[in-house]
C-alpha cells in the first residue's frame, strides 16, 4: 500500500516543520555572521 | 595549536555548528531511525518523536552547550572539570569522568564500525559483491569480512584489519591537527559532502517508482507508506513513547561528553542559544527527510513490505549491509550509487568518531597541561590496544556488550547526571543566564520549565525503564550462548580497567591543581 491520505499528512508536516526549522536557522546564523565580519 | 596554556578556537562560528552537527549525523539517521519508525507505528511514532525532540531534544543540546562553554572560561575542556566548576564537591570531578569513560569506550569500537563502511565503499566501486545476489551470501560476504564465518572472498581479518588501521589513522590525523585545522575543516568538508550524497541518493532512489512491473505492490511509494502511514491506535502503547525518546537521544549524541567539549572552545560571550537549535535542525533534517528516504524505501521497493521487515527486525546493520548491496546490483549504476551510500556513511561515521575523541584529548592537555601531539598520542596508543579485542573478538559479541553500557545505558545515566548538576546543584537561574549569554535569540522562557522539571523527569524514567528493560537481562547475560559468555566477561573486564584508569587519571589531576595552588598560595 502506498501512502495514505493520513500518510502524506503526516509525511508533509514532518518534513515541512524540519525543513523550515533547518532554513530558519542556517539563515539566521549566516545573517549574524555576516553582521559581524 | 596554541600553547603556553592558551587554548584552541573555532575558525567561525559556521564552522562550529557543522562540527557539532556533524557529531550528531552518525550511522543511527540514515539506519536506526527509519527502522524504528516502521516499527513503531510509522506516521504515528512522529508525534512522539517531535514532542521529545522539544521536551528532551533540544533542551539537552542547550544544556550541554551552556555546560561546556561555562567550563571552557574556567579552561576546562571536559567534563570532569566542568562538573567541578558546578558542584564544589569532591565527587563532582568523579561523575564528569563517566564523561571521559563513554566517549572512549564508544570511539574505541565505532572506529571499527566506521572502517567497515569504508571497506564496503570501495567494494561497491570495485564491484567485489556482484555476485552475491540472495540476502544470506550477501550476509555471509559481511561476516566473512569480519571473520564472523568462512567465505570465498575473504580468507583471514586482513582486510578489515587493514581498514580499521587506515579509519584509525584518519582519525586521529584528524584529531591531531587541532580545534579549528582539523576538526572544523572536516566538517566543513565532510558534512556538506555527506549531505549532497544522501540527497543524490534520495533523488535516485524517489525517482525509482516500481521497479519489477509484475510486482506493481513492491514500490518506493509503498515503502514511505511504510514508514509514514500512521497507525494512531499503537499511540496509546507507552513502549513507543519510550522508543520515540530512546531514538531522539540516540540520534543527537547527547550523553556522552562530546558536545561540551567542542562548546568549550567558544568565547564567553559566544553564541549558544541559536547554534545549538541549528546544530539539531540540521541532525533532524539529516534524520526525517533524509534518513527516512533512503534505505526502507528502496528496500521495499525491490524486496516487497514482508522481506524489509526482516531485514528491519534483523537491525541497522542487516538494512545497511545486507539489503542495500544486494539493491545496488539491481540499479542501474549501481557501484557508483553503493559507493556513494558507504560513503555517506564514512562521512556521518567519521565526523562523529573525532567528536568522542576529543574529550579525553582535551582533558590531558588541560588537566596535565599536555602538548596536543602528545595527548593525542596517548589516547592513540590506548584506544589502538582496546580495539584489538574489538576487532578480533567482535564475533563473540564484545562489541555489542560496549555498545549496550556505554554506547546505550551510560548515556542516559550521563544525561541526567549533567541535567541534574547544571539546573539543580548550579541553579536553574545561574544555569539559564549562562544558555542566554550572547545568545542571538532568547530562548523562550518555557524551556526553563522543561529543562528544570521535565527533561530530568523524562530523563529518569528512560532510565529506570531501561535498568529494567534490558539493562537487567543484560547484566544477567540472558539469551548469551555460554561459549560466548567469557567473550562478554572479558568486555566488562576492559571497560572496568578504562574506568579505573581515566578514575586515577582525573585524581592524579586534581592532586596536581591542589599541590599547584599550594606553591602559588605560598
Amino acid at each position: 500500500m502506498g501512502l495514505t491520505t493520513g500518510g502524506w499528512i503526516f509525511l508533509i508536516i514532518a518534513w515541512g516543520c524540519v525543513i523550515s526549522l533547518t532554513v530558519y536557522c542556517f539563515t539566521r546564523v549566516l545573517k549574524s555572521e555576516k553582521e559581524r565580519s | 595549536m596554541p600553547g603556553n596554556g592558551e587554548r584552541e578556537q573555532w575558525g567561525s562560528k559556521i564552522g562550529l555548528i557543522l562540527a557539532v552537527a556533524g557529531n550528531a549525523v552518525g550511522l543511527g539517521n540514515f539506519l536506526r531511525f527509519p527502522v524504528q519508525a516502521a516499527q513503531n507505528g510509522g506516521g504515528a511514532f512522529m508525534i512522539p518523536y517531535f514532542i521529545f525532540f522539544l521536551i528532551l531534544g533540544i533542551p539537552l543540546m542547550w544544556i550541554e552547550w551552556g555546560i561546556g562553554r561555562h567550563g571552557g572560561r574556567f579552561k576546562h575542556g571536559s567534563a570532569p572539570g566542568m562538573f567541578d566548576v558546578l558542584w564544589k564537591n569532591k565527587l563532582a570531578k568523579y561523575f564528569g569522568a563517566l564523561g571521559l569513560f563513554i566517549s572512549m569506550t564508544i570511539l574505541i569500537y565505532y572506529t571499527y564500525i566506521e572502517s567497515w563502511t569504508l571497506g564496503f565503499s570501495i567494494f561497491s566501486a570495485s564491484k567485489l559483491y556482484f555476485n552475491e545476489t540472495t540476502a544470506d551470501a550477501m550476509r555471509n560476504f559481511l561476516y566473512s569480512y569480519q571473520g564472523r564465518a568462512v567465505g570465498d572472498h575473504f580468507s583471514s581479518l586482513l582486510p578489515a584489519y587493514l581498514l580499521m588501521l587506515v579509519t584509525f589513522f584518519l582519525n586521529f590525523w584528524v584529531l591531531y591537527k587541532g580545534i579549528s585545522k582539523g576538526i572544523e575543516k572536516l566538517a566543513k568538508i565532510a558534512l556538506p559532502l555527506l549531505m549532497i550524497f544522501a540527497l543524490i541518493l534520495a533523488i535516485r532512489i524517489m525517482t525509482l517508482g516500481t521497479p519489477d512491473p509484475l510486482h506493481p505492490e513492491n514500490s518506493v511509494g509503498a515503502g514511505f507508506g511504510f514508514i509514514w502511514n500512521p497507525n494512531l491506535t499503537l499511540l496509546s502503547n507507552p513502549s513507543i513513547w519510550l522508543a520515540a525518546a530512546g531514538q531522539i537521544f540516540f540520534t543527537l549524541s547527547v550523553g556522552m561528553g562530546t558536545i561540551h567539549a567542542y562548546a568549550s572552545y567558544l568565547k564567553p560571550k559566544d553564541d549558544i542559544a541559536l547554534s545549538g537549535l541549528t546544530t539539531a535542525a540540521t541532525n533532524e533534517f539529516a534524520e526525517v527527510v533524509l534518513g527516512a528516504a533512503i534505505a526502507i524505501p528502496v528496500a521495499v521497493a525491490y524486496f516487497g513490505l514482508n522481506e524489509t521487515q526482516l531485514f528491519a527486525k534483523a537491525g541497522a546493520f542487516d538494512l545497511g549491509f545486507v539489503s542495500m548491496p544486494l539493491i545496488f546490483q539491481k540499479i542501474p549504476l549501481g557501484a557508483f550509487f553503493g559507493s556513494l551510500w558507504f560513503l555517506l556513511l564514512f562521512f556521518a561515521g567519521i565526523t562523529s568518531s573525532v567528536a568522542m575523541g576529543q574529550p579525553v584529548v582535551a582533558f590531558l592537555e588541560d588537566e596535565f597541561g599536555m602538548s596536543r601531539k602528545k595527548a593525542v598520542g596517548a589516547l592513540a596508543v590506548v584506544v589502538m590496544i582496546a580495539v584489538q579485542f574489538v576487532v578480533f573478538f567482535q564475533k563473540y559479541g564484545f562489541l555489542n556488550e560496549m555498545d549496550y553500557w556505554a554506547g546505550t545505558f551510560g548515556l542516559v545515566v550521563f544525561a541526567l547526571i549533567e541535567t541534574v548538576l547544571f539546573m539543580w546543584v548550579f541553579g536553574a537561574d545561574k544555569a539559564w543566564a549562562e544558555m542566554n549569554e550572547g545568545g542571538d535569540f532568547r530562548i523562550p522562557k518555557i524551556f526553563y520549565y522543561l529543562m528544570k522539571f521535565v527533561t530530568p523527569l523524562v530523563l529518569f524514567v528512560l532510565m529506570i525503564w531501561w535498568f529494567i528493560d534490558t539493562a537487567i537481562p543484560t547484566l544477567l547475560l540472558n539469551g548469551v550462548a555460554d561459549q560466548d559468555k567469557p567473550y562478554y566477561w572479558g568486555s566488562r573486564i576492559l571497560m572496568v580497567v578504562l574506568a579505573i584508569l581515566i578514575l586515577l587519571f582525573v585524581k592524579k589531576a586534581w592532586g596536581n591543581h591542589t599541590k599547584k595552588n599550594e606553591i602559588q598560595a605560598e
